[in-house]
């Protein structure tokens, strides 16, 4: 019974802290950010790896998709080793997209977001077991994922015509400012998890947190697509 | 992924976990959602909610101010710059005959000039007030009229201060506005409030 109480005030924590990241991060980044990146000129690498960590930290949408990503990973390898594929994956569409001035729509960018959160929900749930009769390549699926989760970064990141001079360096300081601020927040997210598997109520509420998850795919990817026929 | 960690839901719970899943996020998105974000309201609850206030106040914003804009040039004729004051002026419609409030914020570069200017008709005043952060700039507010050949521009006023303010009435119609050039060796912010029936250019 504690045990369930601790569970019940963890997971609370953790969707008060997804719904706080919720009202700062609005869409891309805020004013103050957006203030530095128009003015920046040169090198700036202090800056960029805090913006790169702050942008994963606080944007809720790759957090959802890593909390389905590791909800069933139950072994620090395999945690190692789909974290590794899913940056190797947003590391390469970031890097060849700024570089390479690739600017993708960003509202359909972040729909695309959004449908992977409701597709890593949606198997974690057995769905495609269910349907498909075989469990598609977790793998593959999270490396792909992660090029779209990179496009959206290089995307938003362009918005703000940076300076040609160097720009390689702040980019190679943003994209390891991403890693940082991506392994802080897998460390809390695997605190919370840790402790939540330890009590039944994991199970039963598996079910229900990835109903949630896919609850909360749907409305960003719905979110996204209505922002790019309004403005896109 | 270890499957034998994850159990296997029956058919009947996966359906049920998807529709509910979609159901939820459908009735999200319609009540909450996009009238708070967009002002679309077809169930007339957002309105209700008082959320479809949110969306206009974010609209007007836009309209009024455009968005406070931080806009800024390493050169005069920069092609991103060039495309960032557009995409500024795309955001508001520039019909005539409203009078617009804005304030934008532009940071001139070390040893750079540039220019912000505003298209307006004959005979309209436009008011304005704007200050560095202290540091000394030199301008000229200057206008060239519409057609105006071989770079023929009327200047104003010149002078080289930290703020000016006043209000000018457009002795034709075209293009009026300022250069700024920054000599210093620190990028200078300068914020320009303007008012009046203009449709702003931005950035040149």
């Amino acid at each position: 019974m504690q045990l369930n109480k601790r569970t019940l005030i963890l997971s609370g924590l953790l969707l008060s802290l997804l719904a706080i990241s919720t009202n700062l991060f609005a869409h891309g980044v805020d004013a103050s950010t957006k203030n530095f990146l128009t003015a920046n000129q040169g090198v700036a690498i202090g800056p960029f790896l805090y913006i790169g960590a702050k942008h994963m930290v606080t944007g809720y949408d790759h957090l959802l998709f890593l909390v389905g990503v590791i909800f069933f990973l139950f072994r620090v390898r395999d945690v190692l080793v789909y974290v590794s594929l899913f940056t190797l994956g947003h590391s390469l569409t970031l890097l060849f997209g700024v570089l390479k001035g690739i600017n993708v729509n960003s509202y359909l960018i972040d729909a695309i977001i959004g449908l992977s959160i409701v597709y890593k929900a949606f198997d974690n749930l057995g769905g495609f077991r269910l349907l498909l009769g075989f469990q598609p390549n977790n793998k593959v699926a999270v490396a792909v994922f992660g090029l779209f989760h990179g496009f959206g970064l290089a995307t938003k990141l362009q918005d703000f015509a940076l300076p040609k001079t160097n720009l390689w360096k702040n980019l190679l300081a943003f994209n390891v400012g991403v890693e940082v601020g991506q392994f802080v927040a897998l460390f809390f997210i695997l605190i919370i998890l840790g402790f939540w598997r330890r009590s039944p109520s994991f199970y039963t509420f598996a079910i229900a947190t990835n109903t949630l998850l896919m609850t909360g795919g749907l409305i960003l990817f719905g979110y996204q697509l209505t922002g790019y026929f309004v403005y896109g | 992924m270890n499957p034998e960690y994850q159990p296997i839901q029956s058919t009947k719970s996966l359906i049920n976990a998807s529709l509910a899943a979609v159901l939820l996020a459908v009735v999200i998105l319609f009540a909450a959602v996009l009238p708070a974000e967009y002002g679309i309201d077809p169930t007339g609850l957002g309105k209700k909610m008082g959320l479809t206030v949110l969306a206009e106040k974010s609209t007007q914003i836009a309209k009024n101010c455009s968005g406070i804009t931080q806009v800024q040039a390493r050169d005069k004729a920069t092609e991103g710059n060039a495309n960032q004051a557009q995409a500024n002026n795309d955001q508001q419609p520039n019909e005539f005959a409203t009078e617009r409030t804005n304030t934008v914020t532009i940071v001139i570069p070390p040893k750079k000039g540039l220019e912000y200017k505003f298209y307006m008709e004959k005979g309209y005043a436009l008011d304005y007030s704007w200050a560095t952060d202290g540091k000394l700039v030199y301008f000229d507010f200057h206008g060239e009229p519409k057609g105006a050949k071989n770079g023929y521009f009327k200047s104003y006023f010149t002078a080289t201060d930290s703020k000016a303010s006043g209000s000018l009435t457009t002795p034709f119609e075209g293009i009026h506005g300022w250069f700024w050039e920054n000599t210093t060796d620190q990028p200078i912010t300068i914020r320009l409030n303007t008012k009046g029936v203009y449709k702003v250019l931005g950035l040149m």
